[in-house]
């Protein structure tokens, strides 16, 4: 601040100031040395700036006595090298905190991108088709024409046309089918109750069958053959020998269901854990044909349920009676959330089993069979933005990577075992950590979001 | 009996430290024995200690004098040549140079350095025995920093009998001597507004009344304040900003306690009524008539010439 614009005293107190009258003895040379040279204890110092304070002629003194270029060395900061002084070493610290705070909200943003991505956002304008029409077709000709679909979006199950369960699941890989309808890179479609991670998202399991198609596969139920994708992840699925409809409880079936119409998937490529399609929840009506507001072919009714396009998370909730509960206002409604909805309307959700080590365990033996319609009782809940963890007893562990949309059964085991017990406690520090608790107690843990489990 | 504790408990820890302390002063290279060397350290420490310092603080203290110089320059008060030969190698440019920046002139610097080199030779004596300038250091500064500090207390006295003499000549020109007393009486300030002030002055610490003293008394730069406090230039100036606020603040909170009212404080503060000094003079000049010659129609007739 210019020494002109500096605020001025009082009269009063420089007249004040002045009338001060300074002690009966001057400074001596040698306390006027050791001050400017700071080198007097704090206590002394104090002393010699209350009689500084009140004698001019030591002020005088103590003025001419401090040379310049020993005072210059003294007023300036000490300096570690020639170039990091304290104003260059002030600015590196803004600027490294700048780039902290920055770094911070990248990964924060790339923490919170929503974890269900799609191959819709990877594939090509000219997806697959809405329809799904249960085609008969064998599962190389499925594989065959769905190749040609790589990287389409929606693998269309025709109506009538079983998976390969056996050869397609042993490979961890779900066949496209055949004619698969092709849509846009953003109309999407949710397999009811079953995001399974980027297998979903890289092949868009099911694609809601037209009117047309679904009169003609009334009775067929849908059938997902989800093309191979070099990006998606296999996943493991109990082997199903029959189609969808006749074993309903083992065979792999994805039926899409309609989603709602404000509800946009946001598919985004990115990994967030690994598919875990596997069985099915039997499907009470293998009508492609869905209830309720079917959309036309090609329209964009029918999307993928993507909660994390909302503007906040939903906060969750466990009712007294042990029911799941999400709200997106912030608590002040609440809705109930069935992991297994969808049942009513003709679709049926997938369950996921997780597997320790491939080939360690037989597909069969993680079989994970649903009844429709069973109630839950869920003790645990915890959620990252739109990913969710749910359990509660008998083992009962769900998994949603929308905001409760879709919801996949997961079934932790490990060397043999599996988990039974109540799960009474989860955290679930990022997408690839979950830390779970039984009443048994055990202690179950997975590091890549739920691909393989530790027991402890 | 408090004084004779602390006396011993000085003598024991210059016993303590008196050898290490002997070799670090280099008191054999300027001729001081051990025990003058003790003897000046006991003086030293008698001076600066009290009775409840603990022997810790004592012994620190020793240690953070600044031992060689203080051998050398108690070696020159005691007037041993090799001493003073050292000094002069060391000193006598360096005394110079400052006697320069102090008196910003050469002669005057000249003259100062060598009064002060008078001084520290131990010219005057006092019963019979030399007085030596040299023989109050203590070592707690530099010696050359004392040096410098001693010089500015010379040219300050200087300056002061300089500026208490006045020459009748002087006076008698300015027609001092012929000055009437001041007939307006000295206008006196409200108490209230001195007590306000008394009040917010002492409520500050000793280091900002000093800031305050040297910018608003002494007429000191920011720079030169600076270097008396070693901090930074700018931490002067914003002390002094906030400073002028605060008391302000303080001034105005005080009048109120005493019965004004913010209005009346206010130009209380801001209206000082010895600043209300009238111009009689100048009063005189505008009410009188204009002078009966001017200096241009002088020139004029001169122009315009006989006839």
């Amino acid at each position: 601040m210019p020494q002109a614009e500096m605020q001025n005293v009082p009269k009063i107190v420089r007249e004040r100031l002045k009338a001060a009258k300074p002690g009966e003895h001057h400074l001596d040379a040698d306390m006027l040395t050791a001050f400017a040279e700071r080198s007097l204890p704090d206590r002394e110092r104090t002393a010699v700036v209350e009689h500084l304070a009140s004698c001019g002629d030591c002020r005088d003194v103590l003025a001419l006595a401090v040379p310049e270029t020993e005072t210059a060395q003294t007023v300036m900061t000490p300096t570690r090298g020639g170039r990091l002084t304290w104003p260059v070493l002030r600015w590196g610290f803004i600027a490294a905190a700048g780039i902290a705070i920055v770094s911070l909200g990248i990964v924060q943003y790339q923490r919170h991108l929503p974890p269900a991505t799609m191959v819709a956002k990877q594939t090509k304008p000219e997806a697959v088709a809405t329809d799904v029409q249960a085609q008969p077709g064998t599962p190389s000709s499925a594989a065959g024409s769905a190749e040609t679909q790589e990287k389409s979006l929606a693998a269309a199950p025709s109506s009538g046309e079983t998976i390969s369960r056996t050869e397609e699941l042993k490979q961890g890989k779900l066949v496209a089918p055949a004619q698969a309808p092709k849509v846009s890179t953003r109309q999407l479609y949710s397999v009811g109750g079953v995001v399974a991670g980027t297998a979903a998202l890289a092949r868009p399991s099911a694609v809601l069958p037209s009117a047309a198609a679904r009169e003609q596969a009334a009775d067929t139920p849908l059938t997902a053959q989800i093309p191979p994708v070099a990006e998606t992840v296999e996943a493991q699925a109990p082997s199903v020998a029959s189609p969808v409809g006749t074993e309903t409880k083992k065979s792999l079936q994805l039926e899409a269901r309609p989603l709602q119409p404000q509800q946009e998937f946001d598919y985004s490529a990115g990994a967030v854990g690994k598919a875990k399609l596997a069985l099915n929840a039997p499907a009470s009506n293998a009508s492609p044909a869905v209830g309720g507001p079917m959309p036309q072919p090609g329209s964009n009714a029918r999307r993928f349920v993507q909660l994390s396009n909302q503007a906040a998370p939903p906060s969750w909730t466990i009712s007294p009676s042990g029911g799941l509960q999400r709200s997106f206002d912030q608590g002040q409604t609440w809705q109930d959330v069935d992991v297994n909805a969808g049942s009513a309307n003709g679709y049926t959700s997938l369950a996921v089993v997780a597997k320790t080590a491939p080939g360690k365990d037989s597909l069969a033996d993680r079989k994970i069979s649903k009844e429709p319609g069973a109630a839950f009782v869920f003790r645990a809940v915890a959620a990252i933005g739109p990913e969710v963890w749910a359990g509660g007893s008998g083992g009962v562990l769900y998994h949603s990577l929308d905001a409760g949309g879709h919801w996949v059964q997961v079934a932790p085991s490990a060397n043999g075992a599996t988990l039974t017990g109540d799960v009474v406690s989860l955290e679930f520090p990022d997408a690839q950590h979950v830390n779970l608790t039984t009443s048994t107690p055990e202690i179950w843990t997975t590091t890549d979001a739920g691909q393989t489990w530790q027991k402890q | 009996m408090s004084s004779t504790k602390a006396i011993s408990a000085v003598q024991s820890v210059v016993n303590e430290l008196l050898a290490e302390l002997h070799t670090r002063g280099g008191c054999d290279q300027v001729g001081l024995t051990r025990e003058s060397f003790a003897v000046i350290l006991c003086e030293i420490g008698c001076k600066h200690t009290t009775p409840s310092i603990p022997e810790s603080e004592i012994r620190a203290f020793f240690l953070s004098l600044r031992v060689e110089e203080l051998a050398l320059a108690r070696a020159c008060a005691a007037g041993l040549n090799p001493a003073w030969e050292i000094f002069l190698t060391r000193y006598r440019v360096k005394l110079y140079q400052a006697a320069l920046r102090i008196a910003r002139e050469d002669s005057a610097a000249k003259e100062l350095a060598d009064t002060l080199y008078a001084d520290l030779y131990g010219m005057s004596t006092r019963d019979g025995q030399r007085v030596s300038k040299l023989a109050s250091y203590t070592g707690r500064g530099s010696l050359e920093g004392w040096l410098r500090t001693v010089l500015a207390q010379e040219y300050v006295n200087r300056y002061r009998r300089t500026k208490r003499l006045v020459s009748l000549d002087e006076e008698s020109e300015e027609g001092m001597q012929f000055q009437a007393p001041d007939p307006e009486p000295t206008p006196s300030v409200d108490p209230r507004l001195a007590q306000a002030a008394d009040e917010a002055l002492a409520a500050l610490c000793g280091e900002d009344r000093m800031v305050l003293s040297a910018y608003y008394l002494d007429g000191r730069t920011l720079a030169e304040i600076a270097r008396m406090l070693g901090v930074h230039e700018s931490t002067i100036s914003r002390k002094l900003d906030k400073l002028a606020k605060a008391l302000r603040k303080q001034i105005l909170a005080g009048l109120g306690r005493r019965g004004m009212s913010r209005r009346q404080a206010e130009e209380a503060l801001e209206m000082d009524v010895r600043d209300l000094r009238i111009d009689i003079r100048r009063s005189l000049a505008q009410e009188s008539s204009p002078p009966a010659f001017s200096e241009k129609r002088v020139e004029a007739r001169a122009r315009d010439g006989p006839g």
